[in-house]
């Protein structure tokens, strides 16, 4: 079973502003998910090799390609506030 | 026994390469703001990352030096968490499977050698530039984000703040000999985050890890480790423990404050970036690497050991920068006398890059004119006081040690009769003194050299002078 606590510290790693009514719709899913895994959990992976790959070609490096540098209106157009061409945001405290 | 201290670093460095680690944005420090952004770094929705070879062999190269094992086959992980330096809302990193598994490097503490051993070492993005406004707003800066790091992490074998300071050093110029980045503190390029707590063996307790950010040099670091090592104590023998916290170094405030409650590994919520497909590493390119890697800071030392006869402690000394290796080398071209070499450059020349804080590159004296100026004084052209001199002159006005002999007369006065004359001159003058030595005192012949140097402006010879004044007064 999942916590009230465990969910109020996914949403505060997530960001997420949940009110106290909400947490026991959040539970319920959580544990639906939760027991979904379970499931999965039975599988018995003895002796298989995990998989780290979701397709089988080898990833490539990049040497020497053209760049796609934006211009910086071109970097700001999408923002709502700028100053001295960096983005404005109101200030994040970790 | 008391507490011990154990002390794990966690080390970024910003690798110098052309282009950023997953676009082809150019990797520079400093340039106008916003400049060097595209879609990939700037996590637009439908770009894709492609990671870059010369930031992978930079993170290869990192592993040989420092003895790690190199994996066979790289993949990434997404490290989740949201915050404005990073729009993606995960950094490209590696969880499990990290580039370099292992390693070490060795230090040299009071008691000999030590060897601190890596956990790993391995390659992810950085993030954006945050300013943090008086008027409660931040500016963002992506130019940096993107930008290829690495991480290297130490396992807690570190005992000491001073410790921690030898292993920063070591690492730093290691890092400088292989290319790979110019760990330059204030320019962020090195950043350094210690992980410490305290136990003790008898009373069996130990206090939580807290984890230290925001070290902006050495000095810094060095002095939060002591600031911790207190404070754990501290509250271990009240009986209360710290917490398992993330802490910020506070410049001002000469402590560390507390930032946050510690994120575990869990909280990251580590997947696998499937943007980016597992990229094999050829043996071929491996061994590629290998060959063109220069020679690194102990195979060097060792070098200098056998090929010039150095002690561990100098070849150590004058190795600990390529540049400053490289300024002995050439200098000995010329003089071909190691010892009296060793003696100039890590005295007078390295007392001077200590002084004014800087390093070999920023000296105004080429390998040449320092190689002229100790042959100078080999030769007894002008004596070793007069050299230390011109040195000095040559530091600020950085001009040749001839120039500066001629010009203010420096030759050495090595001429018997005029030195003869001078001698019996100074000996009539002083009878006291040739009572006092003959009394015993043997102070009485430095206060008679000292007349003559003050009479020839220091440029007798002294040799010639102290013997002078032994034969002279025995006849007296
Ligand atoms: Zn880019």
């Amino acid at each position: 079973m999942i916590t009230k606590d465990e969910v109020n510290h996914i949403a505060s790693i997530a960001k997420l502003k949940i009110k106290d009514d909400e947490i026991s719709l959040f539970t319920e899913k959580f544990d639906q998910v939760m027991s979904f895994v379970q499931k999965i959990k039975e599988v018995d992976t003895e002796n298989v090799e995990p998989t780290y790959k979701i397709n089988d070609e080898d990833g490539f490096l990049k040497e020497n390609g053209e760049s796609q540098t934006l211009t910086r209106e071109e970097v700001l157009r999408n923002t709502v506030d700028t100053q001295y061409g960096y983005f404005k945001i109101l200030k994040v405290v970790e | 026994m008391g507490y011990k201290t154990l002390i794990g670093l966690e080390i970024h460095v910003e690798l110098m390469t052309k282009k950023k680690i997953f676009c082809n944005c150019k990797n520079e420090f400093g340039g106008e703001v916003n400049t060097h952004v595209c879609p990939v770094c700037l996590g637009l929705p439908g770009a894709l990352p492609v990671m870059d070879k010369e930031a992978l062999e930079f993170g290869i190269r990192a592993g040989i030096a420092f003895n790690s094992e190199i994996e066979k086959e790289v993949r990434t992980d997404r490290k989740n968490y949201f915050y404005p330096d990073l729009t993606k809302g995960y950094q490209i990193s590696q969880a499990d499977l990290p580039l370099c598994k292992g390693g070490h490097l060795d230090i040299e503490i009071e008691d000999g050698v030590k060897r601190i051993n890596l956990e790993r070492i391995h390659i992810e993005e950085d993030t954006g530039k945050q300013l943090h406004t008086e008027d409660g707003t931040s500016l963002l800066d992506f130019n940096r984000c993107g930008v290829p790091l690495i991480e290297i992490v130490t396992k807690p074998d570190i005992n000491s703040a001073e410790e921690a300071r030898l292993f920063l050093e070591k690492l730093r110029s290691t890092i400088k000999y292989i290319g790979i980045s110019d760990v330059r503190m204030e320019e962020g390029s090195l950043r350094c985050d210690v992980n410490i707590n305290v136990i003790h063996d008898e009373k069996k307790i130990k206090s939580r890890i807290t984890e230290v950010k925001n070290l902006n040099s050495f000095r810094s670091a060095v002095k939060a480790i002591e600031y911790e090592e207190k404070r754990h104590k501290e509250l271990l023998e009240k009986g209360e423990n710290t917490d398992n916290e993330t802490r910020r170094w506070d410049e001002n405030l000469n402590e560390t404050v507390i930032m946050r409650r510690k994120f575990g590994a869990s909280d990251y919520r580590f997947a696998n970036e499937g943007d980016l497909p597992a990229i094999k590493i050829e043996d071929t390119w491996l061994h590629e690497i290998k060959e063109n890697l220069p020679e690194l800071p102990h195979e060097k030392k060792v070098r200098f050991m056998v090929e010039y006869s150095l002690g561990h402690y100098e070849a150590d000394v004058l190795t600990g920068s390529r540049e400053l290796a490289a300024f002995f080398e050439e200098i000995y071209k010329h003089v071909n006398d190691s010892k009296l070499l060793s003696n100039w450059v890590m005295g007078d020349v390295l007392r001077r890059l200590k002084e004014e804080d800087m390093e070999i590159e920023a000296l105004h004296v080429s390998p040449k004119d320092l190689a002229d100026l100790i042959l100078m004084v080999k030769d007894g052209k002008i004596n070793n006081n007069t050299g230390k001199k011109v040195l000095r002159d040559m530091f600020e006005s950085g001009k040749s040690p001839e120039i500066i002999v001629k010009e203010q007369g420096l030759i050495q006065i090595s001429d018997e009769g005029a030195l003869e004359e001078m001698v019996e001159r100074i000996l009539d003058a002083n009878p006291q003194s040739i009572e006092d030595y003959k009394n015993g005192k043997d102070r009485a012949i430095g206060f008679l050299m000292g007349q003559i140097m003050k009479e020839t402006k220091g440029k007798a010879n002294p040799q010639m002078v102290n013997k002078m004044l032994l034969d002279k007064i025995s006849l007296r």
